[in-house]
Formats: structure tokens, sequence, C-alpha cells
């Protein structure tokens, strides 16, 4: 029981430290430091998002694949006064 | 009896370190992101080295950008593809917009860096080389700017990913008051269930979700 007792004080002091890890240092350094430490490192594979068939996006995008692998020119010659 | 006494108060004090466990998680993963949130701003962004030096590679390689958006045939290989994107988008919804940058990004070459320290790439490097997360999550922000989406609506934010036990960066989009989060495996989506967000960069501040609340108005600059 008492090694259970001591599992669950474990866990508890976990979560909260898990929740508070980042929040203990009291300045705007320390918290660039924070962000600085972090290593984004998620392991999740890009997928192609295709939960929504749209025709149109689908059209552009094969367009987009075809400049890139083909070289040619692309399509749309449209003038770009919105950048 | 004594013996059964130690049990019980052994078990409600389990339950309760639990609960409390439980609570604590549950705090820590349930407020919803807001773009309105000035207690969350933490600091000018060119504070921030990292993101600083991403910029300044950013705006070295822009001229070239612009002259490909300017000039098809001006354009390099590598940003063919990208100049159908921006060009087709013009006359798409924001929604759309955000969309089509989302699909286009996620088709991608995932490439993650084996060095330790994480290598934050530039749009133009990302088309041309693939990247992990923060890398697609950065180069849908430059996408969505340049496709006319204001500084204020686009972050790129650092996260816990609750799936994967690791931090992970996604893109966060406002339209019209609605947020929405530009993850590598799917549609922008409205709920952030999987991951809490910890800090927000953009090109002109970084927000903090976990800003410690002893951390004085006075600090913050």
């Amino acid at each position: 029981m008492r090694r259970i007792l001591l599992g669950a004080v474990a866990v508890t002091l976990a979560a909260v430290v898990s929740a508070n890890d980042v929040v203990s240092r009291s300045d705007v350094e320390a918290r660039l430091d924070a962000l600085e430490a972090i290593n984004v490192t998620a392991q999740k594979a890009a997928k192609a998002d295709n939960e929504a068939p749209d025709a149109e996006l689908d059209a552009i995008l094969r367009a987009a694949t075809r400049a890139e692998t083909e070289g040619a020119a692309p399509s749309s010659e449209l003038p770009l006064d919105a950048q | 009896m004594a013996q059964r006494g130690t049990n019980h108060v052994t078990s409600a004090l389990v339950v309760l370190a639990l609960l409390t466990g439980l609570g604590a998680a549950s705090a820590w993963s349930a407020a919803p992101y807001s773009f309105d949130a000035p207690d969350q701003y933490l600091t000018p962004a060119e504070d921030y080295q990292r993101w600083a030096d991403l910029a300044a590679r950013h705006r070295s390689q822009s001229a070239a950008i612009d002259t490909c958006l300017d000039d098809a045939a001006a354009c390099p290989d590598r940003l063919r593809g990208y100049r159908e994107i921006v060009v087709q988008a013009q006359h798409l919804s924001a929604l759309r917009k955000l969309t089509l940058v989302n699909r286009f990004i996620n088709t991608r070459r995932w490439h993650i860096e084996r060095s330790r320290h994480d290598d934050w790439r530039t749009l133009t490097d990302f088309l041309h080389q693939g990247g992990d997360c923060e890398d697609y999550a950065i180069a849908k922000y430059f996408a969505l700017r340049q496709v006319g989406f204001a500084a204020d609506d686009v972050r790129v934010g650092i996260s816990w990913d609750f799936e994967t036990h690791a931090h992970h960066a996604v893109t966060v989009v406002r339209i019209d008051d609605q947020v929405y989060f530009l993850d590598v495996d799917g549609s922008p989506r409205r709920n952030q269930t999987s991951y809490r967000l910890l800090f927000s960069i953009n090109e002109i501040a970084i927000w903090d979700h976990v800003l410690p609340a002893h951390i004085s108005e006075g600090e913050r600059s």
C-alpha cells in the first residue's frame, strides 16, 4: 500500500511539474530561453489533405505539380497585383 | 480494525492524488486559443534570435520570389509550383486560400534534420529541401502572408502534441474571428484538442500561452 501511495504522489507531482515546468522562471529572457530550449521534433509525417475534395483546388494543385515536375511555363499568367 | 482504517485513509489519499493530477492536466489542456489575449504578449519578435535570423534569411530570398511571381520565365524550378499557387489564389476566398496553401505545403517532402538543434527553414529552403513540422508551419506562415493574410491573423504555434508526446509546430490562422490550426496531416481544423499551444510567433511579436502571472507588465517590452 505504501508503494501505491508513493506512486500516486509521484504521478501527481509529475502532472503538476509538467503543467508548470516552463512557468517557474520569472522574466522575459527566461521565457525566451524556454522557447529556445524547445526542440520541435514531433514524428508526425505529412499527409495530403484529401478530406474535402474540391475540383478547383485540385486543378490548381495539379497545375502546380505540373509546373514543378515538367519545368514547363506555368499555366497562369495573371497579373500579380495582390502581393 | 485499525488496519482497515489505515487502508481507508490510504485509499482516499490515492484517489485525491489522482484527482489532483487529472485536474492539473485538464486545466493545462483546456484553454482555447485566442488571438485577442494581450496578457499573453511576451515581447517583440526581433527579441527572439532564432526567429530574427529566419526572418532575415527570408527577406534576403524575397527578391527571388518576387521576381518569380512577376515573371514566370524567371522562375527557378523549385518556385514554379509555388508561383502557381500564389497566382491562382488571388481570386479565392480567405478560407479557400487557407485550404489551398495547407494542401500545397502538406505535399512537400518530409525531412527531419539530423542535428540536435532544430534548423528553422525559410519558405524558399523548405520548397527546395523539404523539412519537418516547424518548417511546414513556417512555410505556411509566409505563403499565407504572400496570398494576402495580415500578419495580425497568422502565427506559428509551438505546442505540446498529446498524440506524439513531443513538441510540435502548427500554423494558427484567424479568419473572421474563427481560429484554424494547420497541421501537417490533414485539413485546417477548428479545435485544438490534440495539442496545447505553448508559444506563438509571428513577424510582430511572441506570445507566451503559459506566461507566469508574476511577470510584470513593466518587464514585457
